[in-house]
């Protein structure tokens, strides 16, 4: 007795077993399978851009420092008029309290600047200048005190002593010492004690100047004596370089010596006027009184006072306060408002929140959950304010969820519709719910495998999860239809369960296998891909077609082994059929087989015909610009685009990394003015040579006012520039920003001509300014999507090669044809092509006519699924009949003829599967569901009718010796 | 029956209703700058997120540290508020100031909420600057150790108790924490201006958000390697902080670390119910302290210095006042020898900041929590001690063995008082051989401590000991049959500080070990109970048969 005699002995046992197996494993993990959900990844990884993609190491770069990665904006458009009000400031701050006390939300705002109005980054610019300015007034002050008040203190003092004691010496030290104290006095009754260490120096330099000459000849009175300090002081403040490093504070204390009235030492007003012209080089009334008003005698509140008078007079460019140059002003107006020159109205501004943690974690998910909550709240609250809010995490968040909220109406509506059409074609309830019973414990197992995974591999995608179940779904309806529709057409013609069973497998058990081995590996293969996308799907295939494969056989013939064949097919309904005109189809069938060479060369036309159609269309890569409306991300987004300008959608980042010699800042914090100005060359040559209009950042736009304050006098105009450059220069010093913003969108050519000219004039130029040192980085939202885009594309290609080679070689050794196998290959593009072709225009009429850019990818999997599962049964049945008539075109329209009911039902199952996902609310699953649909419909009702069996016919004819050959080994074997 | 029904039902709506409107009610009317602390204190908790790549960062620092800090929490109990002259930092005139301010005694300890499992690299330079003298391992051992869910522990202040930002710390000696005050006092344009200037430290940015706002906040970073910028925000209100985040970049790694307020409650002293809401508030007592020492050598001298010294270094003295006991402190050390009691006083060393030893504070649940920490801990530790050799270098190099390590601690509770008892005992060796005569050098050592610590249901301090023994003998052993050749120096020491108390006494160790308890009563009942039916049934079967 063989070993498959012993088996079919004890069919039942091991059914039985077989069953509860499935049974206890799916039934075990119910609560896995039912959360799915939360197992699955959000989108983030798939969105992101192809690894190693220059704008990629850019972005991780500049996340370090200011974690762009979790980012989103708020736009404040007021429709009434300008927002640099008062009461607009007020409702902007209150809007982002909102934000920020916001439990869920405020904690998690970055330890960097937590977020950037164009009122907070002025408030602080305006702070950090003033109180720059409050510390020069300061040492102003303190300088004139002790340099002065010093000198007339201690000739007197030394005068006194002098003529006590007589002795130029003792009255040198006497005075010195009586001085200092003096001083020490008087700079902490003025709160300048921070100077004592200045003042201490300076008077022991006077002294011992003062000694020298007094004893060449000593002063009589104390006119004479100051007459000697003063001449010390101006004649000699070379020993003011001793004293201090500061360049700043050295030419500080060169004016008080060289140019002061050295008796007015107590005068404030002298001291103010004296002080402004230096420190601002303007002597007029308003500037001496905005010194004033700013330092208010050594109150360090009076800066803060100051700033929150001036702020908003400031913004809206009614008064110009001397420490703010023009070119200040409106470099903030153009980063953070709708501001382009003197004569717009400033209506609209953008708010930038960075959230320290991310949308991956818990925290960082609950966040912009609440975010999407709170937002229509307060833009109730705040009219007629109009708000907006957007942000690549927040669209990712709302897609996950979004997504997450369709697999579960997906499973649903497609489980539907297969019942539906299950109970319609076999008409009998039993079937059917066998099939849903494979079905679910198939899915079940699926689902299981897929958690199993995502837990090593720390989570996969929706997306994945999407395409495990759509090629679990489709494999498993085949194959259910396959094994059930060839049972019965068994049963039929033996009358005998065992003898029709094994007939059944030995049909069906090859191709099945076949085609699910094929397909996983090739599916299996994207895996290998580096693009975090393709992995995901290629683990979902691979689950998808192994799980249904291992389900169907051992589920499906346990179950067939267990029910009794009379029950299969009682209570069947019975409706008039409508009869399938066959003879008509036998006909047509007979005509394209004769002539085959023409019906193949129209259909590649054709194919190729759709794939250009296809092209045409532009690819919706799922970025926020084509999201649904009822996004916040998308709404946010069109409300940038057309209030600001799209040069703050289509924001391209420079990002330049100098050596550490080049870095930006020197060691004492100054500027680098000379790696400042490369970056000015740079960026004027990319202006240039790109066409971009609207740049920001390192240099720009104070190109002008750079050039003057080198040979100002003005203490402060330096300062400023330092200051506000300093914020596009990262915490580490080697790196620097550079803002360019593109007139153009998003899927627009020019913009992508753009970023490349960049790319490519950045290469050149590091090239000729001899930089190569330098690494500039083209990063920033626009260089993302463009370099996603480009990956996807060479992606893809290499997908859809690698996939279509790898299952032909697998196909060769399988089937150990060559010739068919690539003819396989060649039917199943073609198909493709056709309806792609078809898909786009369908596209045209009812979509916006972008295509999704996964549903090339999804449709191409489904047809090579399809296309190879039919093919190989279709094969098979085929050199079946051609054995024994021996006649090509009479064994191809018999072998459609024998699989015509089956493959259609399997293939109408599958395209209304797809279709149904018209139904659900998401764009993209539209799309999705279209595409596929069609595909099949085409496959099933077009190519294997008309293309299939030609091309069989054709390719045979030239492998006919190699089978022949076959044929007389099987036959002597027998 | 049916109108009780709908009125109980109305009832359970109408207060599920208003105990949320009450609790906002009482927590935004709070303000902790005026609000009284007479028998009472506030629990403010604070929810902990931690970014991923921070445990690679402490590998650097010779910690191998897994598991995370997230969705712990950070409980600080802030028990009183008095006045006090302290010295600020004025940066504009660059000098200190004294001025009143309000100061806080507080404690803090985080509480795990998952495990966390700790490695220590014995050759880590983090331990090695840790203990000094030249310490170093003979062999590189890799300590590891689990601290289970719910342990707490005891942070050092991570927040300065004054109501005041010092700026001093900050730019002096860079110590980023000690300028953020857990409650802000009200002069916010001051801070805000003060703050400000920090824009004249090349290392510092900052960016603040206040006029306007109802939180005050400063986003400060600091460009230092490891780069690090902080995020607090204070409620203008309270005063509290409600939000305290930092961002670390270190090489090419960042991480963040996130506190964020969760709940301020009220929690009274003494608190009728004994749960965790126990603590200390202006309890005081007076204690005379004996100290006994008897030794074979006049060590009195040592004596004196080694407690002047425990009094600086570990501050205890502080540490009690921090505790909220106002301790009247004396201290008497008897010298047997001469019959003699020499009485001490030293100065407190009071800018020492220290870990707050948990048993001083008695939130049972913790000191319970604490003895549970501290025996895992052992149990998982203990066999690596043993064998363990390390060097200390001092005039010469001396290698060391650790022959015995031995670590026991009990919680227990008896007649409404609280008892932490805990023994310690280390024997370590050191084996020189001297080359010019061959011999061996061989100095044992055997230290032992007990401690007892007693507390009140209300959380005084009832009565406590600690005893520390030293046991030391030096010899010359013969290196070839390892006979005793000479005593070198041979001596005990045998501290005991104790309090003077009658009716309670230090208790001891319960031996806890289940398997020991096989025969106890429930068990005899038990089985009885189970073998009853089987014996009548063999009974039954042997009657019949």
């Amino acid at each position: 007795m063989s070993f498959g005699d012993k088996i079919w002995k004890r069919s039942k046992i091991i059914a039985i077993s077989v069953l509860v197996f499935w049974l206890l494993i799916v039934s075990i993990n119910a609560r896995k399978i039912f959360n799915i959900t939360d197992y699955v990844a959000d989108e983030s990884a798939n969105l992101s851009t192809s690894k190693g993609s220059e704008s990629q190491i850019g972005n991780k770069i500049l996340s370090e420092f200011s974690e762009l990665n979790s980012t989103f904006q708020i736009v404040v458009h007021n429709p009434e008029g300008s927002i640099l009000t008062n009461e607009v400031k007020l409702t902007i701050t209150q809007l982002i309290n909102n934000i920020t006390y916001n439990p869920k939300i405020g904690p998690f705002l970055s330890a960097k600047t937590p977020y950037s109005s164009v009122f907070d980054d002025a408030d602080n610019m305006l702070r950090s200048v003033l109180s720059l300015q409050w510390f020069s007034t300061q040492m102003a002050f303190a300088s004139t005190h002790y340099i002065w008040g010093g000198a007339e203190y201690f000739s007197m003092e030394w005068v006194d002593s002098y003529n006590l004691t007589n002795d130029v010496e003792l009255s040198t030290s006497i005075a010195e010492l009586n001085t200092y104290n003096f001083i020490l006095q008087y700079l902490d009754d003025n709160n300048e004690s921070r100077y004592v260490n200045y003042a201490t120096s300076f008077i022991e330099s006077l002294a011992k100047s003062f000694s020298y000459y007094a004893n060449l000849i000593p002063p009589t009175n104390t006119s004479e004596a100051y007459l000697l300090s003063q001449n010390i002081i101006i004649a000699n403040n070379s020993f003011f370089d001793e004293l201090v490093d500061d360049p700043s504070q050295l030419k500080l204390l060169t004016t008080i010596a060289d140019s002061f009235n050295g008796l007015m030492w107590e005068d404030d007003e002298y001291l103010y006027s004296e002080l402004t012209n230096f420190l601002f080089n303007s002597s007029d009334a308003s500037s001496v009184n905005f010194t004033k008003e700013v330092y208010s005698n050594g109150d360090i509140e009076g800066f803060v006072i100051a700033k929150n008078k001036y702020l908003l007079p400031v913004l809206r460019k009614e008064v110009e306060i001397p420490p703010l140059s023009k070119e200040i002003v409106d470099t903030f107006l153009l980063r953070y408002t709708n501001y382009r020159n003197e004569n717009d109205t400033v209506d609209t501004t953008l708010i930038s929140f960075n959230l320290a943690i991310n949308h991956n974690t818990e925290k960082g998910k609950e966040a912009y959950i609440e975010l999407m909550d709170i937002i229509p709240l307060l833009q109730e609250n705040y009219k007629p304010l109009e708000i907006f809010i957007t942000g690549l995490d927040l669209f990712i968040v709302e897609l996950s969820t979004d997504y997450e909220n369709q697999i579960n109406r997906n499973d649903i509506i497609i489980i539907l519709t297969i019942v539906i059409i299950l109970i319609l074609v076999y008409r009998s309830p039993i079937l059917p719910l066998i099939q849903l019973f494979v079905l679910g414990i198939a899915f079940g197992v699926s689902r299981l495998i897929f958690v199993f995974i995502g837990i090593r591999m720390g989570g996969l995608a929706s997306t994945s999860l999407l395409v495990l179940s759509i090629c679990l779904l489709g494999a498993t309806t085949d194959y259910c239809v396959f094994l059930m529709g060839d049972y019965l057409y068994n049963l039929k013609k033996n009358k005998i369960k065992d003898v029709a069973l094994k007939a059944t497998f030995k049909r069906t058990l090859k191709s099945i296998v076949i085609s699910s081995l094929a397909l996983t590996i090739g599916f299996g293969s994207l895996i290998l891909s580096n693009y975090p996308m393709s992995r995901g799907m290629g683990i979902g295939g691979t689950i998808g077609f192994l799980t249904s494969m291992i389900v169907s056989l051992t589920l499906i013939p346990s179950i067939l082994v267990l029910v009794n064949e009379k029950y299969l097919i009682k209570w069947k309904f019975t409706f008039k059929k409508i009869k399938i005109p066959s003879i008509s189809i036998r006909n047509v069938l007979k005509k394209t087989v004769q002539k085959r060479k023409m019906v193949l060369i129209i259909a590649l036309l054709l194919a190729v015909l759709g794939t250009g159609i296809f092209l045409i269309l532009p690819t919706d890569y799922a970025q926020i610009s084509t999201a649904p409306e009822s996004y916040h991300s998308r709404q946010g987004l069109d409300a940038v685009d057309l209030h600001m300008g799209t040069e703050y959608i289509s924001q391209i980042t420079l990002l330049f990394q100098t050596s550490d010699s080049d870095s930006f800042l020197h060691t004492n914090g100054s500027l680098n003015l000379i790696s400042t100005q490369h970056v000015l060359a740079l960026t004027e040559e990319i202006k240039e040579a790109a066409n971009i209009s609207f740049v920001i950042g390192l240099s720009h736009p104070l190109v002008y006012t750079y050039q003057e304050s080198i040979s100002n006098s003005s203490l402060f105009v330096q300062e400023e520039i330092y200051t506000l450059m300093k914020s596009f220069v990262l915490p580490d010093a080697t790196l620097g920003v550079v803002y360019l913003g593109s007139q153009y969108k998003e899927g627009d050519d020019r913009l992508n001509s753009q970023i490349a000219s960049i790319r490519e004039t950045i290469q050149t130029q590091l090239v000729e300014r001899n930089l190569s040192m330098w690494e500039v980085y083209t990063t920033g939202v626009a260089s993302r999507i463009y370099d996603t885009t480009e990956g996807i594309r060479s992606d893809f290609n290499k997908i859809l090669i690698f996939t279509s080679l790898t299952i032909t070689a697998l196909l060769i050794i399988f089937l150990r044809q060559v010739l068919m196998s690539f003819r396989v290959l060649i039917t199943i593009l073609i198909s493709l092509g056709l309806s792609l072709g078809i898909f786009a225009i369908f596209n045209l009429i009812f979509f916006n006519g972008t295509v999704y850019w996964i549903v090339p990818l999804m449709l191409y999997a489904v047809l090579t699924a399809l296309g190879l599962d039919f093919d190989v049964l279709f094969l098979g049945v085929f050199v079946d009949i051609f054995k024994r008539t021996n006649n090509k075109e009479e064994a191809i329209i018999d072998a459609v003829d024998q699989t015509m009911s089956n493959i259609s039902v399997a293939g109408v199952i599958m395209a209304a599967t797809f279709l149904s996902l018209m139904f659900t609310s998401s764009i993209h699953m539209q799309q999705l569901g279209l595409g596929l649909g069609i595909g099949i419909l085409i496959d099933v009702f077009v190519s294997r009718l008309f293309i299939v069996p030609p091309a069989i016919v054709l390719a045979f004819k030239q492998s006919k010796n190699k089978k022949e050959e076959q044929n007389e080994e099987e036959g002597e074997n027998d | 029956m049916i109108k009780n029904v709908k009125f109980i039902i109305f009832v359970l709506l109408l207060s599920s209703l208003i105990s949320p409107l009450m609790n906002i009610n009482a927590e935004s009317s709070i303000d902790l700058r005026e609000i009284g602390f007479n028998n009472r204190g506030y629990k403010v908790e604070y929810e902990i997120v931690q970014g991923e790549n921070l445990n690679e960062m402490f590998v650097d620092l010779g910690f191998d540290i897994r598991g995370s800090f997230s969705t712990s929490h950070l409980h600080i109990i802030l028990k009183n508020r008095i006045s006090e002259n302290r010295d600020i930092y004025m940066i504009e005139s660059n000098k200190f100031i004294s001025m009143q301010i309000p100061v806080f005694s507080m404690e803090s300890y985080v509480i795990l909420n998952k495990p966390l499992e700790i490695e220590l690299n014995t050759t880590s330079e983090l331990l090695n600057d840790f203990i000094g003298f030249n310490y170093q391992p003979i062999t590189e051992e890799t300590l590891h150790a689990e601290l289970p869910i719910e342990s707490s522990i005891v942070l050092p202040s991570l927040f300065t108790n004054i109501t005041r930002p010092n700026f001093g710390a900050l730019i002096q000696e860079s110590n980023y924490f000690d300028f953020i005050p857990l409650i802000l006092g009200n002069d916010y344009t001051r801070y805000e201006a003060e703050f400000t200037t920090l824009v004249l430290n090349q290392s510092f940015s900052i960016n603040i958000f206040n006029e306007g706002y109802d939180e005050f906040t400063i986003a400060l970073d600091v460009n230092i390697d490891p780069a690090l910028s902080l995020k607090a925000s204070w409620d203008k209100e309270s005063g509290l902080l409600t939000s305290f985040s930092s961002h670390f970049t270190y090489g090419d790694q960042s991480s963040t670390l996130i506190l964020s307020l969760k709940d301020i409650e009220e929690i009274k002293s003494p608190v009728e119910i004994p749960s965790s809401e126990l603590f200390i508030s202006n309890s005081s007592s007076d204690y005379l302290m004996d100290f006994q020492k008897s030794s074979t050598e006049n060590q009195l001298d040592n004596m004196v210095y080694w407690v002047t010294q425990l009094n600086q270094t570990v501050g205890l003295r502080y540490l009690f006042t921090r505790a909220g006991l106002e301790i009247d402190w004396e201290m008497y050390v008897y010298e047997e020898q001469y019959d003699v009691y020499h009485r001490t006083s030293t100065a407190i060393h009071s800018t020492w900041l220290t870990f707050m030893p948990v048993v001083l504070i008695p939130a049972w649940q913790r000191v319970n929590g604490l003895s549970i920490l501290a025996n895992s801990l052992w149990t998982q530790l203990s066999d690596s001690f043993i064998g363990y050799q390390f060097t200390l270098s001092g005039v010469t190099t001396t290698l060391y063995t650790i022959q015995n390590l031995e670590f026991r601690m009990q919680y227990q509770e008896e007649n409404s008082t609280h008892h932490l008892i805990w023994d310690i005992s280390l024997d370590y060796i050191s084996n020189n051989t001297q080359v010019v005569v061959p011999k061996y050098s061989i100095q044992e050592y055997n230290l032992s401590m007990n401690g007892w610590l007693a507390y009140t249901q209300e959380g005084l301090l009832n009565g406590f000991s600690i005893e520390f023994h030293e046991d030391y003998i030096s010899y010359l052993q013969n290196i070839t049959d390892l006979s005793i050749m000479e005593i070198e120096n041979d001596y005990y020491y045998n501290y005991i500080i104790e309090s003077e108390t009658e009716d309670i006494s230090r208790p001891d160790f319960l031996v806890t070990d289940e398997t020991a308890g096989f025969f106890g009563f429930k068990q005899i009942i038990f089985y009885s109970i189970f073998t009853y039916p089987i014996y009548r049934r063999l009974r039954k079967k042997r009657d019949c048969s």
